[in-house]
């Protein structure tokens, strides 16, 4: 969306509230428009994408395998979620998301043994990947887009090689074992099967938070800091608090992804994180289209199952991955979720010739 | 101090090779704006090029330079048509995603090729060492130091003397003032896309009997070169001499410090560098001079 719809939206909201009150005192008016935005019927949709996630492990789970291949979409769904909130709201580009993934899953198997089960852990692991992002943004504020992604590559890997290196925490190339199983009201959720249930929970309700944002008026004066900052700023808008939020949510978005990660396996060591996990979280994002909610959803979906789809040629899967990223920057910049728009585009021009 | 002399010298090779990739990054970012992701990655196949012409065709030391900057070159220009050319007009931020594609998919297709197991690029010179100050360096240290110099040399020597030295200049300078007075940036980019993979690729040879060839080469000293590229504030003398200042802080830091920590201060110092001076160290030296 550009500013320019965000400008005609905020004009419009307004206007259709003047035309509204004036419905109401004269008793009669023009039929008034709401928002694109309020057109869209976001909730209900919320409300039935959960609904088909709830039948689809009785369709594509059953054994072991396949639900872990489900839990790992989800997971990677949520962190796909967390890099959304990070560069289509905040407007900053991260490589960081691989390091935020590791402090998420080292942060809650510490939390959850030292203060009493996964929740807390799931919540401190929130709550410090949101500090580290927040501090990321503050401190590189004045930084150009790709300088910005240069800092969160080298703050990515610093905090790998702190992670590498201070053992005691993290166990390591060894590893970590001893990790807490997650429970909901005293009820073990030992199975992926259970704990695909629990993700698609956690999904849903940062997908709700997501949701309330699009359709909320801040959405409005986030597009505006995001596009055009200084302004926004002469607008009476704080451009750099409305990125910073978004950014802390997405990190600590990127944390839960990283905690639920943790707490699904029984085991898992540094080899788990590595930077090919941003870029296949950008090859998300990217596939699944920046212009929707679902895009990251949809993108992480087709990025965990596309192995399944190809096992014959899996060597190939990385070349296949980068030839895919550079074909959608190059012809479909709105994914999957835009194919829509490109489609109806060709049709109105094959029809106008 | 007897420890002082070779940790010197191997900071100033390890510079040499910084110095190589950010000079690629640096050109090609005063000419065209790109930042390159697939610099690193171009090394690696540098690195593997040289491996393959020597030890699987059995070809000789010479003319694999001369055959992995044809190929590098070639590589260069293959990047900038599929890469850069469809993408000019988009944010840079686009293009930045789209190279740093390439990277992965240059890496995947060595991967491919070669395996993913480390392999040993001999060195011209074997395991010779020349003493130095009664240190004893390795020939292939001495031989990555004067590469650099005379590569360096040249760069200058085309940078003020040629014609399209001097448009590469001139689009660094006021890009947009440049395109009025006709200079063709659309011929420009292969060009510098090429000089400066073949750059990157060079960095690769000369460090490849040191570190060994493997797929993740490059992309390992991407990130150290970037801390060069930003410390010399984009411009080429600066990066020269902040890559190897770099390099050289690193090995001191790895020998008087901590060793467990080598490969975190080049990012330490990129990140101090952008938190602190954003704008680079060496602008604020010739902000003086202005």
């Amino acid at each position: 969306m550009s500013v320019t719809d965000a400008a005609k939206e905020t004009h419009g909201s307004r206007r259709s509230q003047w035309r509204r009150l004036d419905s109401l005192f004269a008793g009669s008016g023009p039929t008034i428009l709401a928002p694109p935005v309020y057109r869209g019927r976001q909730w209900p949709f919320l409300a039935l994408v959960l609904a088909v996630g709830c039948v689809v492990p009785l369709a594509f789970g059953g054994d072991p395998y396949h639900d872990g291949l489900l839990i790992q979409a989800l997971t990677s769904a949520i962190l796909a979620l967390g890099f959304f909130w990070c560069f289509g709201f905040g407007g900053q580009f991260t490589f960081a998301v691989f390091a935020m993934y590791a402090a998420g899953a080292y942060v809650s198997v510490w939390g959850a043994a030292h203060f009493g089960g996964f929740w807390s852990g799931l919540v401190l692991a929130m709550v410090v990947t949101a500090a580290i992002g927040g501090l990321t943004r503050l401190v590189f504020v004045k930084l150009a887009p790709i300088y910005f992604a240069i800092a969160t590559l080298a703050v990515g890997e610093l905090l790998f090689i702190l992670f590498r290196q201070w053992t005691s925490f993290t166990g390591g190339y060894n590893g970590v074992s001893s990790i807490a199983v997650p429970s909901v009201f005293g009820f073990r959720l030992g199975t992926p099967h259970r704990l695909y249930y629990l993700m698609l929970g956690v999904l849903g309700v940062f997908l709700a938070a997501t949701v309330a944002l699009v359709r909320s008026p801040a959405m409005r004066d986030l597009i505006m800091s995001r596009d055009h900052g200084p302004v926004a700023a002469t607008a009476g808008l704080r451009p750099r608090h409305l990125t910073l939020i978004a950014f802390m949510v997405g990190s600590a978005m990127q944390g839960a992804a990283g905690s639920l990660y943790a707490h699904s396996s029984s085991f898992f060591s540094l080899e788990s994180f590595s930077v090919d996990i941003s870029l296949s979280v950008l090859l998300m994002v990217l596939l699944g289209g920046m212009d929707s909610v679902y895009g990251p959803v949809i993108g992480a979906a087709v990025v965990v199952y596309l192995p399944e789809l190809l096992r014959s040629a899996q060597k190939y899967s990385d070349l296949f991955y980068a030839g895919l990223v550079l074909l959608i920057v190059v012809a479909f910049p709105g994914g999957v979720a835009g194919v829509r728009g490109i489609a109806g585009r060709w049709i109105q021009r094959a029809r106008s010739h | 101090m007897h420890l002082f002399i070779p940790i010197l010298m191997s900071g100033l090779t390890q510079g040499s090779v910084y110095a190589l990739i950010a000079l690629g990054i640096v050109l090609l970012q005063n000419a065209t704006g790109v930042i390159n992701f697939a610099q690193g990655d171009l090394m690696t196949l540098g690195a593997y090029v040289g491996f393959w012409w020597i030890v699987q065709r059995g070809g000789g030391q010479v003319l694999m330079y001369l055959v992995m900057l044809i190929a590098l070159f070639a590589a260069g220009v293959v990047l900038e048509r599929v890469g850069y050319a469809p993408l000019r007009r988009r944010p840079p931020l686009v293009i930045v995603i789209s190279t740093f594609a390439l990277g992965l998919a240059i890496r995947s297709a060595l991967i491919l090729w070669q395996g993913t197991g480390p392999r040993n690029l001999p060195s011209p010179f074997g395991i010779r060492t020349v003493s130095v100050l009664g240190a004893a360096v390795p020939e292939q240290s001495v031989l990555t130091i004067g590469i650099t110099i005379v590569v360096g040399a040249v760069l200058f020597v085309f940078f003020q003397r040629s014609a399209p030295g001097r448009q590469v200049r001139a689009l660094a300078a006021d890009r947009e003032t440049a395109i009025l007075q006709g200079i063709r940036v659309k011929r420009l980019s292969p060009l510098v896309f090429g000089l400066s993979s073949a750059l990157a690729g060079l960095a690769g040879v000369l460090v490849g009997p040191e570190l060994g060839v493997s797929p993740g080469l490059g992309f390992g000293l991407l990130l150290s070169a970037f801390a060069a590229v930003i410390l010399g504030g984009e411009r080429l003398g600066g990066v020269a001499l902040s890559a190897v200042l770099v390099a050289v802080a690193q090995a001191l830091a790895t020998a008087y410090v901590s060793p467990n920590f080598s490969d975190a201060y080049p990012f330490l110092i990129l990140v101090l560098v952008l938190a602190v001076r954003p704008q680079g160290l060496v602008r604020m030296v010739t902000g003086v001079r202005y």
